[in-house]
Formats: C-alpha cells, structure tokens, sequence
C-alpha cells in the first residue's frame, strides 16, 4: 500500500464521508477514483453542478467502475495489479463489501454487470500475465463462481455487448508481471485484440485485430454506440517518429481504425486514455491526457465531430448536455457535442486530482 | 531609502501576489541549480567523450592496426556511458535535429540500423559519408548503436581486415557525427544565445512562458528517463518469463556494457533529483524526500546485485530476481514522481498522462 498514510484495515473500515451538504440523492452524479494533494485515495462522487455527493477512502488507487443495471450498486476497481474491488451504494457511498480477488489473481481495473444484474464480470490476470475473465454472483455477496480466459495478455476495458448476453474484451497484449508491478514486458511484441465472449460460458465468439503494420497499438478502452458498435480507444506504443491511429471501431465481423486529420492524430500524442457514449450513444467522446485532448466522434461513422482541450484531462462520462471530463490536475470541465466547453465551477473539484476514468451514476 | 525601487517592486509584483513570485522564484533556483550541477557538467563530459571516440575511430580508419582498434572500442565504451548522462533530457537541443535519435536508434525492433548499415556499406560511397550528408541521411546508422557492431559485432575483426575499410570510413564516419553533435549539444547550453538553461527559465515568446513550464519539463525528463530505463533498457531482456528471457534485446549486449549503461543512467537521473528537485520539497515533505532517495539507492543495490552482466542475469532465476528487485525499485520512484512529488511541488504534472493505463 502506498500514499493514503491510512492502512489499509482501518481504511475500509472507515465510513464513506459525507460532505458539507451533500447533494441530493437522485440527481445525476459521477464516480471517479481520486486523490487529494497529500496522496490519499478515494472514490469520490459530484453532481453536475460540481457539488460533492461522497467520498470513501480507497485502500490504493482505484480504477474504473461498474455500475449495476438497477442502480443499486457500484463497484470500484483496484488499478492493475490490484488487490481489491470496492462494492458501494451509489446513492451516498456506503461501503457493502469488498471483493478480494481469487488467489494468484489480479483486479486489470474495470468491470461489468450482466443485463439481469444478477452477475458481476471482472477483468484480471493470473500470475503469467494471461488475461481472464472473472465471474462474480452480485446478488450472491459477490461470491467468486467462475472464470474464463480471455485468449490474450493484460485483459483492461470490458463492456456487455448490445444483446445482453455476450461480452466485449479489450485484450491489451502488453505482457507485465503481477509481481512486477507496472513495469510492462516486451513492449515491441504487443498482442493485442478485442474478444467477444459468450458472457454464460466464456467461449470465443469473434477475436478481432488490427493489420500487422498496426500492431503498435495496444486496443485497451471501450465505448458502445447506439448501433451496438464498439469505439475502442487505443495506445500507441511504437517510435515517437511514427503517427498511428488512436481510435477504432468494431462489430462481431471486424475492427478498423478510424483516420483522423493529422494535426487531430498528433494532438492526441500516441495515447487515449478513456472512451464514454454519449447518453443517447450516437456519439463518443476519446480522451488523451497526454496531449491534453479529446475528440468526440459519430458512434455510427467514425466521423470526427468536435474536438475538445483540458490539460492531463482523462475521465469522461455522458451527462444530458454532451460529456463530463476530468483532470488529473484538478478539475472538471462540460463539453457538448459541439466541442463547445466550460468548466465545472467548484473549488472541491480544484481540490482532487482526478483518476482515469469517470462513471455517470 | 527605501523609496522609488521598492515601490516599483511592489507594483510590479502585486497583479502576481508574493506567494507566486517566491515560488516562480524557487523554481528558476532549481533550473539553475540543475544546469550548473547536473546539465552542463554531463553535457561536458558527453562532448569530451565523444571527441575521443572521433578521434580514436579516425585513427584507426588512418592506419588500421589491432591497438587502435582497441582504443576505439574503449573510447566508444567511455562515449555510451558519458551518453547516460545526457539521453533523458529529451527536450530542446536533445529534440532539435533528431539529434537524441541520431545518437542512439533505440531499440530498433525491426533491425533499422542492421539494413542502414547494410546499404551504406555496400554502396561505401564517399559521398554518402561527408558529414553533411551522413548528418542528414539514414538516422539508424549515425549513432553509437551502428558503432558498436562494427566494434563488437559477430564481424568485428574484418574492421582490421584488408577488405575492411569501408567498415572503418563507416566508423570514423560514426565517430564524426558523434563528436560534432556531443559539441552541438554543449554549445546549445553553453555558446548558444540564450543559452538553453536561460530559456527553460522562461521568457516571453520562448518555448517556456515562466520557470515552471521549464521545471515541469525537467520532471517530466526525469519520470520519462525512469520508464525508458524500465521498460527499454531492463525489462525488454528480462521477458515476461525465464523462457522469454532475451539477452539479444539489451541495449548493448555485444560490447557487453548494457548493465553499466543502465547504471550510468540511473546515477544520471538520481543527479537530476538531488540537484533539481530534492530542495525543493517543503519541510513537511521530508518523509516523501527520505522515500525518494531510499528509492534511487534500492534500485542502485538492485542494478548492483545483478551479476555477471544483465544479459546473463537474465537467463538465470536469481539474477532475475535481482532484475525484478530493479523494475520494482524504478516503478516506485515513478509513482513517487507521478502521485507524491508533482502534487508536493505544486506542479502541473498529472497523473493520467505520466502514468495512464
């Protein structure tokens, strides 16, 4: 455990903290993992006016979240190699229970619930790196009931499919040592795909990848459009010297990489961090923190719509108006579909420095 | 008196307010406490390594013989290692005319240099070497990389070989290209005006606005060099298993220097701590200043453990052990930098793009 000062027993075992007038529940929040300037983890949620809804101390820093279909319940994912998973009430950050992965198990940092809700889905990795999926009864305390491989290394975004009953697996292919961790193998032989799996028994049913001249690109953050199409957000792991494409687009039959203007490429700095629909999925939005950048693109073509400027600016979520974005500096700022933005106006959101990825609860 | 200077002082600096100005002010100290401590004497000794080096493969390109040849394979070993000093600060006169790459094509996937090398030898055409030229041609072929395997290659001995010298133009055509950019690159933070340091402190209508843009630059330099070293030159051998060990991925297995090059480089960025940003962190922060430093001397005994060199160390269980005690050490500095350090310093360096997933 590292940075939070708080160890980890008494971490979770503290109460979410309500804030200052905590907004109401029931209005439009967002789930993020943070931190503050002194390096303590958390979940922390806001409205979209900015104000704080909740915050719970994390025993490391989190990841991404699920949210369950009914709205009952949020999970919290560790960050990869992570060691825990956080199961919330959404509503003021109660603390149900936390999973702890299976051993030689690790937590790759997102999930996702089933149509019913009645069952949890969790990307992780066992100790050779090798990506599965696993299987979690959410109406069942979260018991561990299954797993199944993914068919490739270093497992991250998963979304259920448009039909309810299979499930979309970005396989990012860069191979790292749980034991070691954060320090990523063999980055010159990435093998990175995107799966669609059979969510009630794991078996394959598409494994998608880019041409060889694209395999460079580690495929790691999902969207999904209207038409059940899947964006994927994509990092470029190749020389400096060469421009690739950053984001692509899939069905069951394929997956192709979306062309973009060059200054629009360049802009996004080899690296996309984060991918969210917009509530009605005809658009996604793509951000890249480290060109400070984001795109908001036609679900449906590909089509660059609109294009968007916040500074180590990560975390993105669907709000009525268009996206909410978050930054790592601190801060939150509304784009619209038009790429027209401004930000949040809250000191507390200035206050917390904004993990990668944002969940609209 | 205190009068009219003070008064002007005081008006200029309110629209900022005392407290930013103290900062900007501890920020412009720690550039130039990093240039006169850290940048200039490596970017000094890089430039008088790298003469040497030129020196030595013409010498031997004059009159081949198997003394010179040794002397320029320990002049390019002194050259790689004085390089360390100065590969992290990937910016400016670094950035400027490729000249990072130029130096060292790294890692070359694809075998780049080997093709390059390939071309240039076969056609041996006077022209193509000119320094001129050879500056603005085959990037992989300029640097220390496409040296080393004429000097240590499976073909090393044909550089003394009677039909060896067009393997000895290429090299003493390398050792130019070496020494001149080592001079370029000194003069661009020494002769240049402004000399470079001057402008990472900030300047209206510079790359910088204010000494925290070149600050910022430098801690980025330092986590940036912290992940190449992991990821590039460490981990690329180790493979994700015993059985994906790879020594023939090491930066420098066939002179046999990959491990003190990654020694180097890690003395190297601890210089650029201690002198940048070590006294910069408040009192308060003295706990995290003992975390970072107990960080680079963990990863020092690390890199010290591995043993015979990293190429070897690395097919062997407990030399991969001692590799793995390295990685951990260098990706816990970068989490210091990324999560602790950036927010303690107050600068604007964000966790997402230093360390996404």
């Amino acid at each position: 455990m590292r940075g939070s000062g708080i160890p980890r027993r008494a971490a979770l075992a503290l109460p979410a903290i309500l804030l200052h007038r905590p907004a109401r529940a029931g209005a439009r929040a967002f789930l993020s993992a943070a931190t503050d300037h002194a390096g303590a983890w958390r979940a922390a949620a806001f409205t979209l006016e900015g104000a704080p809804r909740f915050e719970l101390p994390l025993p490391a820093r989190g990841h991404g979240a699920a949210l369950s279909p009914d709205g009952e319940s949020a999970v919290v994912f560790a960050r990869r190699p992570g060691r825990f998973a956080l199961v919330l009430d959404p509503a003021e950050g109660r603390l149900r229970r936390t999973i702890v992965p299976a051993t030689e198990r690790w937590f790759c940092g997102h999930g996702a619930f089933s149509a019913d809700g009645r069952t949890l889905y969790a990307t992780e990795m066992d100790a050779a790196g090798e990506g599965l999926v696993g299987v979690y009864a959410a109406k069942g305390g979260f018991a561990r009931i299954g797993e199944f491989p993914t068919g490739g290394a270093d497992p991250h975004d998963i979304r259920l499919a448009a039909d309810g009953q299979s499930l979309w697996v970005a396989n990012g292919g860069i191979r790292s040592d749980p034991r070691v961790p954060r320090a990523r193998l063999e980055l010159e032989a990435i093998e990175s795909s995107l799966v669609l799996l059979d969510a009630a028994r794991g078996a394959v049913l598409a494994r998608l990848r880019l041409p060889e001249e694209e395999g460079d690109l580690s495929l790691r953050h999902l969207a999904l459009g209207a038409g059940g199409e899947v964006v994927v957000a994509m990092q470029h792991e190749g020389p400096r010297w060469e421009t690739q494409r950053l984001v692509a687009r899939a069905d069951p039959d394929g997956v192709g990489s979306i062309d973009m203007a060059d200054g629009v490429l360049r802009g996004l700095d080899h690296y996309t961090g984060s991918a969210a629909a917009s509530l009605d999925g005809a658009m996604v939005a793509v951000t890249s923190p480290r060109g400070g950048r984001g795109v908001i693109l036609d679900a449906a073509t590909g089509r660059v719509r609109a294009g968007f400027a916040l500074a180590d600016g990560c975390g993105v979520a669907p709000s009525p108006s268009g996206f909410v974005v978050t930054s790592g500096l601190g801060g939150a700022a509304l784009v619209q579909a038009d790429g027209t933005q401004r930000d949040l106006e809250a000191a507390w959101l200035l206050r917390r420095r904004w993990d990668n990825h944002l969940l609209a609860l | 008196m205190p009068g009219r200077r003070a008064l002007l002082a005081a008006l200029l600096s309110a629209p900022f307010g005392a407290e930013a100005q103290t900062a900007s002010e501890a920020q412009r100290t720690a550039i130039r406490r990093a240039v006169a401590e850290h940048i200039l004497p490596r970017h000094r000794a890089f430039a008088a390594a790298a003469q040497r080096f030129e020196q030595a493969t013409a010498a031997l390109d004059a009159g081949p013989d198997a003394t010179k040849a040794e002397a320029a394979r320990t002049a390019w070993i002194e050259a790689a290692l004085a390089f360390q000093g100065v590969r992290s600060l990937r910016f400016g006169p670094m950035d400027a005319f490729d000249r990072g790459y130029r130096l060292a094509f790294f890692p070359d996937p694809r075998n780049v240099i080997g093709r390059e090398m390939a071309d240039l030898l076969r056609s041996d055409d006077p022209a193509a070497l000119s320094p001129e030229a050879f500056a603005r041609g085959r990037v992989g072929a300029q640097g220390l990389p496409a040296a080393e395997r004429l000097l240590f290659g499976n073909d090393a001995q044909r550089l003394l070989a009677s039909d060896g010298a067009a393997r000895r133009r290429l090299l003493a055509a390398i050792g130019r290209n070496v020494g001149s950019i080592g001079v370029d690159l000194l003069d661009a933070w020494t002769q240049a005006d402004p000399p470079y340091g001057r402008v990472l402190e900030g300047m209206q209508g510079g790359v910088f606005r204010d000494p925290q843009d070149g600050l910022v630059v430098l801690l980025k330099s330092l986590h940036g060099g912290l992940e190449f070293l992991a990821e590039r030159q460490v981990a690329r051998p180790l493979g994700a298993s015993l059985r994906e060990a790879a020594p023939p991925r090491a930066e420098a297995w066939r002179s046999g220097q990959s491990l003190a090059m990654v020694q180097a480089e890690l003395a190297a960025l601890a210089e650029l701590w201690r002198s940048a940003f070590a006294p910069m962190l408040p009192p308060r922060a003295a706990a995290l200043a003992r975390e970072v430093a107990t960080g680079f001397a963990t990863a020092g005994s690390a890199a010290a453990r591995i043993a015979p060199s990293l190429e070897v160390a690395v097919t062997q269980p407990q030399g991969r052990a001692a590799v793995e005690d390295l990685l951990r050490a260098l990706g816990t500095l970068r989490r210091l930098l990324t999560e602790r350090v950036a927010p303690a310093l107050d600068l604007p360096v964000g966790f997402n793009s230093m360390d996404g997933d």
